[in-house]
C-alpha cells in the first residue's frame, strides 16, 4: 500500500435543505404527515441552484478524492461555502460522508475552532483537563504538558481563573496551545490564522513548521493567503463542493483569485 | 516534549481509521466507550461544579427536592386520605420510593438536553457521543447518593433495623441507574430530531409518578392488573428499593422478572435508537 496519510475517495455529503422537511419540532412534522399530498406541489416552484438537485438535497461535497502524505503541510483554499468546512469535519469524524470513503493512518486531532469544550465557569486549567479528556488524553499526559501549554499560550498569571474572565485573545491562545501540545499524528485546523496577535501567529506558524518536521501531517483551512504561501508545502481549492485544483500554493492560490464568485 | 510518546500512543500510530457512510445498525465499540472513561468523569464533574457554582442552593435542592415531596404526599395522601402502609410509617414509606423516583425523574428531564447543551462539543469534535447521556445518568446518580444518605439518617430515626435485604441495595439502584439510561437515551436522540419533544416529558412523568406505587401500596392495585402494571420497569425499581431498605413487602419473582425485561428492551433498544440517530447529530443541530 502507497504511503499515505489520509486517503479520500470520492467522498461526497449530501444535505437536506429548506422545504418542509426542516421544521425540526414534532408539531411541524405532524403537521407535514397531514400535509404530505401537497409537498410534492409546493416543491415544483422552489428554484434550485445547480448544487442542489429535484429532490431538495444539496451537495456540500461531491466527489472529492485525494491522499496526503505524512508530513505534509496541506492547505485548504475555497470561497464561503465551498465546502472546506464539512471536508473537515468528515476527516474528523464529526459527521459522516453520504457517499465514498475514506481511510485515515493514526490518530486526528482536529481543532475546528479554538477552545472547543471550553466551559466559561471553569478554570484555565480545568478547561486544559477537560480539552485534554475530548482528545482522549489521560489526565497524567495533560499535567506533564501543562506547563509548554501554559507557556505557549502566555496565561500564566491566570491558570486559576475562570475561562470567562479571559479576553477572547486569551482563550484563543490557550486553545491553540493545547491543540499543539497533544501529540498529534494529523492536526486538522479550521479557518487557523484568525488570529489577530501577529506575533503569536507568527509563533503558531513556526511550532507548525516544526510538527511537520518531526513527521506530524498538517490540514489547514485559511482564508488569508499569505499563511498558506508560507507554510504549506501543497494546498487544495475547492469550489461549489468539487475539489477544483490540487498543487503548489503559488498556483492554487493563482487559481483561487481567478474563481473569485 | 513532543517526542514524549509512550505505548498508548505508539498503538494508535499503526491504528487505522475507515470513514464510511452511516449504516442502518451502527456498531457499539465498547472498548472505545472504555478509552473515553476519563471524560465521562470530568463531564460529571464539570456539571456538577457549574451546577454549585451557579445556584445558592446547590446540594441542598438534592435534598430538599425529596423532603418537601414527602412532607406534600404525608399530609395528602398519609394523612388525609388515611392510605394504610402496614406497619412502615408513612413518610418513610413514601420517601424510600421517592429516591428512586427523583432520580429516575432528573435523568429523563435532562437526558432530554444533553446533547443540545452540548451542541459546541458535538459539532466540533469527535468522542462516543453515547459518553453525554450515560454522563447525564452519572449526575442522576452523585443526587441519589445524597438522597440515600438522608434516608438512612430517616431509617434511624424511625427506630427501623435494617435487614439483611440491604445488601440487594446495590442491584436495585444498579436497576434504577439502565431503567434512567435506557429511557434517557431514547429522549436524547428524539429531542435532537424534534425539539418540542421535551415539552411532553414533564407531563408524561406526572402520569408515570401514579402509575408508579410511590404515593401508594402496590396493595391497592387489583391482583388481575398487577402483571400490566408490571410492565412500566419503575415498579420493580420502587417496589426492589423499598424491600432492600425496610426489609418488609417482599415483592414477587414474576412481577420484577417482567420489569427487568423490559429495563433490558429499553436499554438495547435505546442504544441501537440512539446509534442510528446519532450520525445525523452533528448535522441537524
Amino acid at each position: 500500500m502507497e504511503d499515505f496519510v489520509i486517503r479520500a475517495e470520492g467522498v461526497s455529503k449530501q444535505f437536506r435543505i429548506g422545504g418542509l422537511n426542516s421544521s425540526n419540532s414534532l408539531r411541524g412534522y405532524l403537521e407535514n404527515l397531514l400535509r404530505s399530498p401537497i409537498r410534492a406541489v409546493r416543491r415544483a416552484d422552489r428554484v434550485y441552484s445547480e448544487q442542489v438537485d429535484k429532490a431538495g438535497h444539496f451537495w456540500a461535497l461531491h466527489d472529492v478524492s485525494f491522499a496526503i502524505r505524512p508530513g505534509e503541510i496541506v492547505g485548504l483554499m475555497g470561497h464561503n461555502g465551498a465546502g472546506k468546512s464539512v471536508l473537515l469535519k468528515i476527516l474528523s469524524r464529526v459527521t459522516l460522508p453520504t457517499e465514498g470513503h475514506a481511510m485515515i493512518r493514526g490518530r486526528v486531532n482536529a481543532m475546528l475552532e479554538a477552545g472547543v469544550g471550553f466551559h466559561p465557569e471553569l478554570t484555565g486549567r480545568e478547561n486544559i483537563l477537560l480539552s485534554g479528556a475530548i482528545q482522549r488524553k489521560k489526565w497524567a499526559y495533560i499535567n506533564r504538558q501543562l506547563d509548554a501549554i501554559t507557556a505557549f499560550s502566555g496565561v500564566e498569571t491566570f491558570l486559576d481563573t475562570p475561562i470567562k474572565r479571559y479576553s477572547s485573545g486569551m482563550r484563543i491562545r490557550l486553545g491553540f496551545a493545547i491543540a499543539f501540545h497533544m501529540a498529534p499524528q494529523i492536526l486538522i485546523i479550521d479557518e487557523a490564522f484568525t488570529v489577530e496577535d501577529s506575533e503569536f501567529g507568527a509563533r503558531c506558524q513556526a511550532k507548525i513548521q516544526e510538527m511537520a518536521q518531526d513527521g506530524t501531517t498538517i490540514l489547514i483551512v485559511s482564508h488569508n493567503p499569505e499563511p498558506i504561501r508560507a507554510m504549506c508545502s501543497r494546498a487544495m481549492l475547492l469550489d461549489h463542493g468539487h475539489l477544483i485544483f490540487d498543487g503548489a500554493p503559488g498556483a492554487t492560490l493563482a487559481e483561487y483569485h481567478s474563481h473569485a464568485r | 516534549m513532543q517526542r514524549n510518546k509512550n505505548a498508548d500512543d505508539r498503538a494508535q500510530s499503526q491504528m487505522i481509521t475507515h470513514i464510511r457512510p452511516a449504516s442502518r445498525l451502527m456498531p457499539i465499540h465498547l472498548g472505545e466507550l472504555w478509552e473515553y472513561g476519563d471524560l465521562l468523569l470530568l463531564l460529571i464533574w464539570r456539571d456538577l461544579k457549574v451546577r454549585y457554582k451557579q445556584t445558592i442552593i446547590g446540594a441542598v435542592w438534592a435534598i430538599l427536592q425529596p423532603l418537601l415531596m414527602m412532607g406534600v404526599l404525608s399530609v395528602v395522601i398519609g394523612w388525609f386520605s388515611g392510605i394504610k402502609t402496614g406497619d412502615i410509617p408513612y413518610p418513610i414509606f413514601t420517601y424510600s420510593a421517592l429516591v428512586p423516583w427523583n432520580f429516575f425523574t432528573n435523568v429523563l428531564v435532562q437526558s432530554n438536553y444533553t446533547i443540545l447543551n452540548n451542541s459546541g462539543l458535538v459539532t466540533r469534535v469527535y468522542f462516543p457521543r453515547l459518553i453525554l447521556p450515560m454522563a447525564t445518568a452519572g449526575i442522576g446518580l452523585v443526587d441519589l447518593a445524597i438522597a440515600l444518605i438522608i434516608l438512612f439518617l430517616l431509617i434511624g430515626l424511625y427506630g427501623i433495623t435494617l435487614t439483611w435485604t440491604v445488601l440487594l441495595l446495590p442491584l436495585f439502584i444498579l436497576m434504577a441507574l439502565l431503567t434512567a439510561l435506557g429511557f434517557g437515551l431514547w429522549l436524547a436522540a428524539l429531542n435532537v430530531e424534534f425539539r418540542d419533544f421535551g415539552q411532553i416529558v414533564p407531563f408524561m412523568m406526572q402520569v408515570w409518578f401514579f402509575a408508579t406505587p410511590i404515593a401508594y401500596p402496590i396493595t391497592l392495585v387489583p391482583e388481575a392488573l398487577r402483571g400490566v402494571y408490571s410492565l412500566n420497569p419503575m415498579v420493580g425499581v420502587v417496589e426492589g428499593m423499598r424491600w432492600a431498605l425496610l426489609g418488609k413487602g417482599a415483592p414477587s419473582i414474576d412481577q420484577m422478572l417482567i420489569s427487568a425485561l423490559i429495563v433490558i428492551l429499553v436499554l438495547v433498544g435505546g442504544v441501537i435508537f440512539f446509534r442510528y440517530k446519532e450520525v445525523r447529530f452533528a448535522d441537524v443541530i
